[in-house]
């Protein structure tokens, strides 16, 4: 299993490192560094000066990828690629454009978006299995079937509507909780009541229907009948013979998404104006500030690569038969 | 002795669909053994579950009445049932593998079952756990307590299925096909075991099976089940000695190891009606070669021949009289002798040779994937077969003989050895070399459902090996190779435009076995092509593969576990265990003088169906692992003659006879 695990971890370096020069290449394709200082200078006043300035100050002076001036390995080291990508290896991020630490920034960024992120995951988790329980309890019934009706209602509207429509009622209408902001400690949670409910109301259609739709399959399974045969009542049967069985492909799509829960939510945390990590990711893409960018996208794909170990080690855990090696 | 389960007119049906049991009725008496026979999809199973109430959905029961010790089962509202289930009545399953719940220990599924019906202390109910895995002869029961079912082998997965149903000490047990996953040897163990148990408790057995053999080795009273209904019942003496029901009649021809001396078997033609399309009058009047219009017309009721014996068939009926005279109930002699004998057919050219094939899957271990060992799948085999003859490869699952046929067609990439067929080396050619010797040889797999494109129609399936190897000059050659092919195979011409999923088993096999044939091979692989299959169809798929081999001079390899089925094709049998032969000689040599003790195992597991079944040779334990075989002879762990050379020295080969030879110690100079 360890032996296993650090393999595992090797693999992840020349994963890291595509990721890395793909941002870059996506990131350059689309603005030169021109455009980058023309963006922080303002469009108008800006002179030729003034944008190789803001270059050299920013480290955008030097070759994308190659050096073909410089000496030995410096031709590769003496580039934008290598100057702003290699550091993050050992998770120093740098500067973002405006001359903040991006660490730093991440950190104070973090605990906004777990107060909704990690609320939002277990209550939805907890919400769906139930509900995808209950579905398979009475199945083949009319309650079943309004189940599986409400289900495809909710996954046919869109996420925004969720959010703009509990804004407008819970907000407007009632005066529950304020329409957007933040606060620290436990004034928080007026701020994030409403958008953890409208996570979890969001998703509860798919998932639920997911889940189900597993439940069936294990619950037509021989063991199953092997358990009825024993005088086994249906609720036992579910909740000790299916439940756990049917743990092994949702741990699959769930514990993967665990680590990615400190990234925020990109949509909710912009509508909610809640500073965490979600709506940080999406302002330094409309600034085009690379730094923040390729920060973010590298802890993406770090904490989705935690995600993938966990879920082989979640499996060991549920599933007897699996042995990592 | 009382009646315990008495059944009578019960009907299940799909929900506004055909009736699947239909209007059945039997009684088991206490400590009796009923055998319920029948063909696949002829109802045996719903039946079992009726009597559980544990139906599927959209299958319900319509009526009649099942009486368990005096209670109405049927009436019983939902917890009272459940305290029967696993109580009073339990059942087991035909696929232990899947039978078990795979994250749950052995020990916490039978304490399940246990604790439901039985007021326990937890330290009494592990000790009573422990007590019930020794009953069904589990070693070292404490420990398994604490196992996995994946970490147990099949035999002992089935051992540990009776356990379960044991904890309720039930006074019926309902056994559904328990034996029909596992190699005959383990089959001979199982049955034994529910003998034995039978003996201690005094319950009584219904047992669900396919397999006369079986069904001659344990039950007192049988009955035969044909497309929802009972079309005979009668003791086991009385049916083995006179089978009533043409259909009956015919299931016992249909054994290959009733053929004489070259005959093909007598097949039933067609397959069992599927429900949709059940005939109107007896149902199994299309396939019976004794039916006269009444037959196709009206029902045949249930008639009585003797004590203990009925049928449901006209020509016991009111109705026989109109049957034409002179028309003698069939029995094994009428069918028509082949016009040449099989056996002895073959040429003296060596089509096939392998010599000394290894085939090793490396195990690999540590961060670096380093190699740490080796599972010897195939380890050092050599055969060879002659134009037009049939070589059988016998072995218990596991012993690598499906591995050696996909080494011969260099599917799997051999480690060493060398192939020669026709004289050419086929190990180490590359792909284009490869594609030019493919034609010669041909595979024709185990299931046929699973081996045909479902998504192409017959035509294409024949059609796209031609393609591939350029066989035919063009497209209308081609279109007439196929409908030849068809013909072959004994399949109408329309067959051609139909998709896979639109034919029975049996058929199926048949476009497998046209698939292989349509590159015009010397060679075909067959591993396991009718195991897969009812035993009447089966019947039918060996007589044909025999008749082309007669006409067409192909010589065969026949990957087997089944050793009737050698006794009806093989002209050479070679006996493999753990991936290696242990005997090799002619079918007389090997199925009636054999000399391995493995062997003589094996030979004496099979359950006969005329009682002169051998004295069962009980192996002790599972076959080992390949990645870690024994010291020494492979089987001394389980040989009961085995002493110190078996353990350190693996035996050569000694001859007994030019065509006779065996890997053992008990013949060769040692001792």
């Amino acid at each position: 299993m360890i032996a296993y695990l650090l393999r595992r971890i090797l693999y992840a370096i020349p994963i890291l490192i595509g990721v890395n020069l793909l941002t870059f290449a996506l990131f350059f394709v689309v603005n030169t560094p021109d455009d980058m200082a023309r963006m922080q200078l303002g469009i108008k006043r800006v002179t030729p000066e003034a944008i190789a300035k803001w270059k050299q100050q920013h480290g955008y002076d030097k070759p994308l990828l190659f050096d073909a001036r410089a000496e030995g390995a410096s031709k590769l080291t003496d580039t934008i690629f290598f100057e702003k990508s290699a550091s993050m290896f050992v998770f120093d991020f740098g500067y973002s454009d405006d001359g903040r630490n991006i660490a730093r920034e991440i950190q104070t960024r973090m605990m906004p978006s777990l107060a909704i992120a990690l609320p939002t995951f277990f209550v939805g988790l907890f919400i769906y299995i139930t509900f995808a329980l209950l579905m398979t309890l009475f199945r083949a019934t009319a309650l079943d079937i309004a189940g599986v009706a409400l289900c495809v209602l909710l996954m046919s509207v869109s996420g925004l509507f969720y959010i703009i429509g509990g804004q407008f009622v819970a907000s407007k209408l009632w005066h529950w909780v304020p329409i957007s902001g933040y606060a620290g400690g436990m004034d928080s949670i007026k701020f994030v009541v409403l958008p953890i409910l409208i996570g979890v109301i969001g998703s509860v259609g798919a998932s639920s229907r997911w889940y189900r739709t597993i439940f069936l399959e294990e619950i037509g399974k021989d063991y199953v009948r092997t358990a009825r045969a024993k005088g086994l009542s249906e609720l036992r049967v579910l909740f000790r013979h299916v439940l756990k069985n049917a743990m092994i492909p949702i741990l699959t799509g769930v514990v993967v998404v665990i680590p990615l829960l400190f990234m925020g939510s990109l949509l909710t945390e912009s509508f909610f104006g809640i500073p965490g990590l979600g709506s940080y990711t999406i302002d330094a893409i409309n600034a085009q500030d690379f730094g923040v960018v390729r920060a973010m996208v590298f802890l993406g794909s770090v904490l989705y690569i935690a995600g993938l170990i966990l879920t082989d080690i979640s499996y060991t855990i549920v599933d007897p038969r699996v042995r990592l090696q | 002795m009382t009646e315990l389960l008495k059944v009578s007119s019960l009907v299940t049906r799909l929900n506004n669909g055909p009736r699947i049991v239909d209007d059945i009725s039997f009684s088991i008496k206490q400590g009796e053994t009923f055998a319920l026979l029948g063909e696949s999809g002829c109802g045996k199973s719903m039946t079992a579950l009726s009597l559980m109430r544990l139906l599927p959905g959209g299958i319900h029961i319509e009526s009649g009445t099942v009486q368990l010790d005096e209670a109405d089962i049927l009436a019983l509202p939902e917890r009272i049932m459940r305290e029967v289930r696993g109580g009073k009545m339990a059942m087991i399953f035909q696929e232990p593998g899947l039978s078990l719940n795979p994250v749950m220990t052995v020990g916490d599924q039978i304490a399940e079952a246990l604790e439901l019906h039985h007021e326990l202390h937890d330290a009494a109910v592990r000790a009573r756990c422990v007590e019930l895995l020794d009953q069904v002869g589990i070693p070292d029961a404490a420990r398994r307590l604490n196992e996995y079912p994946f970490q147990l082998s099949g035999g002992m997965k089935q051992r540990v299925m009776i356990a379960m149903a044991l904890a309720g000490e039930p006074k019926l047990l309902i056994a559904d096909e328990p034996t029909t996953a596992l190699d005959v040897t383990i089959q001979a163990q199982v049955l034994q075991l529910l003998r034995d148990t039978q003996a201690q408790t005094g319950m009584a057995l219904l047992l669900i099976t396919h397999d006369l053999g079986v069904v001659s080795e344990m039950a007192h009273q049988v009955a035969v089940m044909y497309a929802g209904h009972i079309v005979e019942q009668a003791t086991r003496e009385q049916l083995f000695a006179s089978p009533a029901h043409p259909y009956t009649q015919k299931l016992f021809a249909a054994l290959p190891d009733a053929a004489l001396g070259g005959q093909p078997l007598a097949a039933i033609p067609g397959s069992v009606p599927p429900l949709h399309d059940i005939p109107k009058g007896c149902r199994f009047a299309p396939r019976c070669d004794k039916a006269w219009a009444l037959c196709h017309e009206q029902a045949p009721e249930w008639t009585k021949l003797a004590e203990g014996q009925g049928v449901r068939c006209h020509l016991y009926g009111e109705g026989r009289w109109e049957k034409r005279e002179g028309e003698a109930i069939l029995s094994r002699a009428d069918a028509p002798p082949s016009p040449a004998s099989g056996r002895g057919a073959g040429g003296e050219d060596k089509l096939l040779q392998v010599s000394d094939l290894k085939v090793h899957f490396p195990i690999r271990k540590g961060i670096l994937q380093r190699t740490a060992g080796h599972v010897k799948a195939v380890d050092g085999l050599s055969l060879e077969i002659q134009q037009g003859r049939t070589l059988a490869l016998v072995g218990e699952s596991g012993c690598g003989k499906t591995t050696v046929g996909k080494a011969l067609l260099q599917l799997i990439r051999p480690t060493a050895g060398s192939v020669c067929y026709a004289g050419n080396n086929l190990v180490g050619l590359d792909a284009q070399q490869l594609r030019e010797q493919r034609a010669g040889m041909q595979m024709v797999f185990q299931d046929p459902y699973a081996s045909l494109n479902p998504k192409m129609r017959v035509a294409e399936i024949l059609q796209e090996g031609m393609d591939a190897l350029a066989i035919g000059n063009n497209g209308a050659e081609r279109q007439r190779r196929i409908d030849e092919l068809l013909d072959q195979v004994g399949l109408a011409q329309a067959a051609k435009w139909r998709y896979p999923h639109e034919f029975s088993g049996g058929q199926r096999q048949r476009i497998a076995i046209a698939r292989a044939l349509a590159v015009n091979p010397k060679l075909l692989i067959c591993d396991e092509p009718t195991s897969a299959l009812d035993v009447s169809v089966q019947a039918q798929i060996l007589n044909l593969l025999k008749s082309l081999q007669q006409e067409l001079r192909l010589s065969y390899l026949f990957i087997t576990h089944n050793l009737a089925v050698v006794e009806y094709l093989a002209h050479e049998v070679c006996v493999m265990y753990l991936g290696r032969i242990v005997e090799r000689g002619t079918a007389a040599d090997v199925l009636h003088n054999a000399q391995h003790p493995y062997t003589r195992a094996l030979l004496s597991a099979v359950p006969r169906i005329d009682g002169r079944g051998m004295e069962v040779i009980r192996l002790a334990g599972d076959m080992p692992s390949p990645a870690n075989p024994p010291q020494g002879c492979h089987f001394h762990p389980r040989c009961v003659h085995a002493d110190a050379v078996c353990r350190s020295v693996y035996p050569a080969a000694t001859n007994s006879s030019t065509t006779h030879a065996v890997h053992c110690h008990l013949y060769g100079g040692e001792r």
